[in-house]
């Protein structure tokens, strides 16, 4: 009888023991192994929707130049990535700016949380600086181009996602850089959550 | 022995529910755990690219390669196609807001403060807005039609504002307009220029008369604004430019 109480006692100790350490395991560790495996609630992120942020010019008249563009989401996290070289020279006696995002998705699985724009001021013989110039907004300052959309801003204030309404809407903020500039990067910081469940279901 | 056995026991219980239901509602609700930290509440490092120190394209000093972008895969800004405008026989020639005109020793040559239509938000959130089908002007849908749209104006301290130049689509028997304003951040306010789109065919744009005033970012700030005066895409802002001179 006694043999038989000590056994159940370890039984019940170990089964808690394995329990929390189970917990503790996944809580800290399971958005580490999600992005190792590039998975988001087991789906490959090479599946889920990309954000997209873009420079475009406008000739007022509804002449338009997307002139620098970075898909983004590819990491889980805060994160970073850049666009491609573009090497558009800024003319502003005949053209605007904006800065553009367009979530894709619904929700706050995807904040976009910085835009920053790398570029050279001319040096005045026809070339341009030798250093970056940068303009560089949060992303919460960002507002939509139409009325139809709901969204919101994180715990800083300075990240901001799509509520509701359609994900294809754009979301945009004057820039203005000094004319004959050369904007040569686009560079977007962004937030992606991984999706882990505890402790008994991953989805 | 009997009593701590029982301890045990509801112990695992209680811990084994209350996991259970924490998965039950994380599963239901589709919570995002926060994990380690919550944004704002402890730095986070980014995970990839500027890790490490390492030099990216858009860093001083990086002397690796470039990649070019293919103009292929950009997106579109707009889900309609380019409208041409000539704006050369819109604008006439020597107009004068352009760099050839009205040059003066004490100030220099033209700079431009040149926002996008669709770049303008309501101060009131009680109206409907959209934007053109390339993204570039604005309209509004519904609501009051003298409600205001603005934008910050950033012109560099002791600047000299001369014109506003505005750029519209108006095919509405209305006429919109636009103006800056300064503001003393205490209720106090001077309209510093405006102007009128006019006329109902189409595109068009229309420059303001000389104003001459000294930026003065101390005491004041100041914004783009503009009113529809109607509704729908009969009316539609799809720019407004500054020329000022810097002392």
């Amino acid at each position: 009888m006694k043999n038989k109480g000590t056994f159940y006692k370890r039984l019940v100790l170990a089964l808690i023991s394995v329990v929390l350490l189970g917990s503790f395991l996944a809580f800290s560790s399971t958005p580490d192994v999600l992005a190792q495996n590039d998975t988001e609630g087991g789906q490959s992120i090479n599946a889920l929707v990309m954000g997209q942020a873009w420079v475009t010019s406008y000739d007022d008249a509804g002449g338009l130049n997307d002139i620098a563009y970075v898909p983004f989401g590819n990491y889980f996290g805060f994160s970073t990535e850049l666009s491609a070289y573009s090497g558009a020279v800024v003319d502003n006696i005949s053209n605007s700016y904006v800065l553009n995002w367009r979530p894709n998705l619904v929700g706050s699985s995807m904040y976009v949380c910085g835009l920053r724009v790398a570029y050279r001021l001319p040096d005045g013989v026809g070339g341009y600086s030798s250093s970056f110039s940068y303009l560089h907004i949060p992303g919460s300052v960002l507002l939509p181009r139409t009325s139809s959309v709901n969204w919101s801003t994180d715990w800083t204030g300075g990240c901001i996602y799509l509520k509701s309404g359609s994900p294809s809407a754009v979301f945009n903020k004057h820039i203005n850089i000094p004319d004959g500039s050369r904007i040569d990067y686009l560079r977007v910081y962004y937030y992606r959550a991984s999706l882990g469940y505890l402790p008994l279901i991953k989805r | 022995m009997k009593l701590t056995f029982k301890k045990s026991t509801a112990v695992a219980v209680v811990v084994l529910l209350g996991l259970l239901s924490l998965t039950v509602i994380a599963v239901e609700a589709q919570i995002v755990w926060p994990w380690s930290s919550e944004p704002g509440f402890e730095p986070q490092a980014l995970t990839t690219q500027h890790e490490g120190g390492e030099l990216q394209p858009d860093d001083n000093g990086y002397t690796g390669a470039i990649i070019e972008a293919n103009q292929a895969v950009i997106a579109p800004s707009g889900d309609q196609p380019e409208e041409e405008v000539n704006w050369d026989a819109l604008i006439p020639e020597g107009d004068p807001d352009t760099i050839e005109t009205n040059a003066e020793p004490n100030w220099s040559g033209f700079y431009y403060y040149h926002a996008t239509g669709s770049a303008l938000r309501p101060r009131d959130s009680a109206v409907e807005w959209n934007s053109s089908g390339t993204g570039g002007c604005l309209y509004q849908v519904s609501g009051n039609a003298n409600v205001i749209y603005n934008l910050h104006l950033d012109i560099p301290d002791g600047a000299r504002i001369d014109y506003l130049r505005i750029y519209y689509y108006d095919t509405s028997a209305s006429d919109s307009y636009s103006w800056v304003t300064r503001y003393d951040d205490s209720g106090g306010l001077s309209d510093v220029t405006s102007i009128a789109s006019t006329g109902t065919a189409g595109y068009g744009t229309a420059l303001s008369s000389l104003v001459l005033h000294v930026v003065n970012n101390v005491d004041y700030n100041y914004v783009l604004n503009w009113r529809p005066y109607a509704n729908g895409s009969t009316m539609m802002l799809c720019g407004l430019r500054v020329a000022y001179r810097l002392p």
